[in-house]
């Protein structure tokens, strides 16, 4: 798989990392950890459009709605999946 | 002659009893003050409404005078704030009279407010003055997608909205929450009056992928960037020290392929207020990666608005103090 289709948890979770503010230790987030909402870590609105953001350079999918990014963006493993989908359908 | 004598010691004993309560009540943060949180309320705007309606624009200007000088002279730490925040701009501008004329101007907004409140609609366009580079907004809207304008807390930008719908362009207004939801509600009504929608930052975390939808489907998108979300920020250089600008407007561009326009509202010394729109900016990755991408677009942004702060610092309206330190690291990145 060419590095920059391969979708991993560790790349995921680094693009996380990266691109955002955390409120919580990062050694905490694990695959199925709630990323946005009431349950969430504390992410904002812009958080997400620097994932966003980031996914599209990364992987060249956009998110262009809001229930396509609440859906995608709901944990790791879910955005992993959804990913490996639409690189495989691409 | 009689009548306004007594209407001006009343309004002078009315103003200097709300400033010794401001002076009481205040404890550091102007935010904190009892007053504030009582008047920056719907029935606070609704009560400038009503002085406006019954005393005039004439005698309102004098009032909002009277309360900017009050307002200034008992808020000895905000007033200092001002000065900070001024002497980043222009240190030989940094001195009382500008800092207090800040107050003013920002009092005179609230008279504004009030005129926009009780005028038509359609009148909105005899309040501006001098136009510059109205042609920049054209030529973005021949593009095919929508325009992200970004300004900062200068001069009576709120007039911007309702301004940009006049002239044609679907609009909505990012702002972040108010103090209280009832004024976060009245402010958006208020807006909508023009057709000017208004979407709260921060209420979903995916609200921002939502104006990007509304960028490609052609709405013109308003936010100011000078006192920013959260951290999502980068340094940018004034003439005196660095500030904080958000990184939204770049990000928004970057997804949704429109371009960002920097745009300014002075008040001009006849009371109108000139519009001033600079060349659009078009946000690309740069091979430099993300953070420079980010970091770089910002201060093309800032380098545009910038300029105008330095010559309106009294009409740049900020209560507490924005200076970076140069050694603080760039927080988004």
């Amino acid at each position: 798989m060419d590095s920059k289709t391969e979708v991993s948890i560790e790349i995921l979770k680094g693009i996380l990392l990266e691109n955002t503010m955390l409120q919580v230790d990062a050694d905490s987030i694990t695959q199925d950890t709630i990323l946005f909402g009431e349950h969430g870590i504390g992410l904002d609105s812009l958080d997400a459009l620097q994932i966003i953001v980031s996914l599209e350079k990364r992987y060249g999918i956009e998110i262009k709605d809001p229930e396509t990014a609440r859906e995608a963006l709901e944990s790791l493993a879910i955005l992993q999946s959804w990913l490996q989908k639409r690189l495989t359908s691409a | 002659m009689i009548v306004p004598l007594i209407a001006a010691s009343f309004g002078l004993c009315t103003t200097a009893l709300l400033g010794l309560f401001i002076y009481r009540q205040s404890a550091g943060d102007y935010r904190n003050a009892t007053v504030y949180k009582k008047l920056y309320t719907p029935r606070g705007f609704l009560l400038v409404i009503y002085l406006r309606q019954h005393l005039g624009r004439t005698n309102s200007k004098r009032l909002a005078l009277l309360l900017g000088l009050v307002y200034a002279l008992t808020q000895f730490k905000t007033l200092q704030a001002i000065r900070r925040n001024i002497a980043l701009l222009d240190p030989d501008k940094a001195d009382l009279s500008h800092a207090i004329r800040n107050c003013v101007t920002q009092a005179e907004n609230f008279i504004e407010f009030a005129e926009l409140w009780i005028h038509s609609t359609s009148s909105v366009l005899s309040k501006l003055g001098n136009r510059t580079g109205l042609d920049q907004l054209e030529k973005a809207r021949s593009l095919g997608k929508g325009c992200i304008l970004v300004t900062g807390h200068l001069g009576f930008f709120e007039l911007g909205g309702p301004v940009m719908a006049e002239l044609g362009f679907p609009i909505l207004t990012l702002t972040l929450p108010e103090p209280s939801e009832a004024l976060t509600q009245w402010r958006a009504d208020f807006r909508m009056r023009w057709g000017v929608r208004t979407a709260v930052v921060g209420d979903d975390a995916f609200s921002a992928v939502e104006i990007t939808r509304e960028l490609r489907n052609g709405t013109f998108v308003a936010l100011l960037a000078d006192r920013p979300f959260h951290s999502h920020t980068v340094p940018v250089d004034v003439p005196h020290g660095q500030i904080a600008f958000s990184t939204a407007p770049v990000l928004l561009s970057l997804l949704s392929g429109a371009p960002i326009i920097p745009v300014g509202l002075i008040v001009q010394p006849d009371g109108k207020h000139q519009i001033v729109a600079r060349p659009m900016i078009v946000p690309r990755w740069l091979p430099e990666g993300r953070a420079y991408t980010l970091q770089k677009f910002t201060e093309l942004v800032a380098a545009e608005l910038i300029p105008l702060f330095v010559a309106h610092p009294e009409q740049w309206h900020h209560f507490t103090d924005l200076g970076i330190s140069l050694s603080s690291p760039s927080s988004a990145l």
